[in-house]
């Protein structure tokens, strides 16, 4: 259970740092943040924790993820350590 | 040949380093450069903002796939990070082909897919120097 945008973990959670860019990073005011989670947790598990703590703002905004910098279209597993980011539409060219 | 890079600091038209093959009858250059309007204000630049390696990834597999699918002879593409003052070029784009449709097509599929699949985003930096990030948009 992620417990905030600047949670500490606790013994036996796993560390995932999620890293921002564009509007989450301009709303946010800072390019990652860690978030605690349960051993076991997935994407999807990492998504709803951030359905509940993002601002409203930023809740309308669509996102892809990356895990470790590699596209995930479908819910993995995640691990201890993991860089996930939230990947806004993207604007290149 | 193909060759995608994503650079800091102005960019400089890279067709020069084809060799002539003899073999093709299309080469085409494309270069999208920074307006002085972003959604109604007016800017005097845009900061571009990358996702690294895997922006560099991307771009290079974007790359393949593009020349597989069009069976384009060359792309080359340039892509400008950090700040890109108004009138200056943000990305060159060459390809070349047997046939000039495949490189139109080509050319503009790359560019449609690019905003697809490689993570950059686009800050708007205001007159007084104040970044934010711009709305998504499809028309480039």
């Amino acid at each position: 259970m992620a417990r905030g945008l600047n949670s500490m973990s606790v013994v036996g959670q796993i560390e995932i740092k999620v890293v921002l860019f564009s509007h989450f990073k301009y709303v946010l005011g800072k390019s990652e943040i860690v978030l605690a989670l349960n051993p076991g947790a997935t994407t999807d598990d990492l998504t709803d924790h951030l359905a509940d703590l993002l601002p409203p703002e930023l809740q309308k905004i669509p996102y892809r993820i990356a895990v470790n910098q590699t596209y995930q279209p479908t819910t993995v597993l995640l691990n201890d350590g993991d860089e996930v980011a939230l990947l806004p539409p993207m604007q290149g060219g | 040949m193909i060759r995608t890079r994503i650079m800091d600091g102005p960019l400089q038209t890279a067709d020069h380093v084809l060799s002539h093959t003899g073999q093709d009858g299309a080469k085409l250059n494309f270069s999208g450069v920074v307006r002085g309007v972003e959604q109604g204000h007016g800017i005097r630049g845009l900061y571009y903002e990358a996702y690294g390696e895997m922006a560099a990834r991307e771009l290079g597999r974007l790359a393949h796939a593009t020349v597989t699918k069009f069976a384009l002879t060359d792309l080359l593409c340039d892509h400008r990070i950090g700040e890109v003052p108004v009138d200056e070029v943000a990305i060159y784009v060459t390809i070349r082909s047997p046939h000039r449709q495949a490189a139109l097509d080509g050319m503009g599929w790359f560019i449609s897919e690019l905003k697809e699949r490689v993570p950059i985003w686009k800050w708007g930096i205001s007159p007084t120097g104040e970044r934010t990030p711009t709305a998504a948009e499809k028309s480039g």
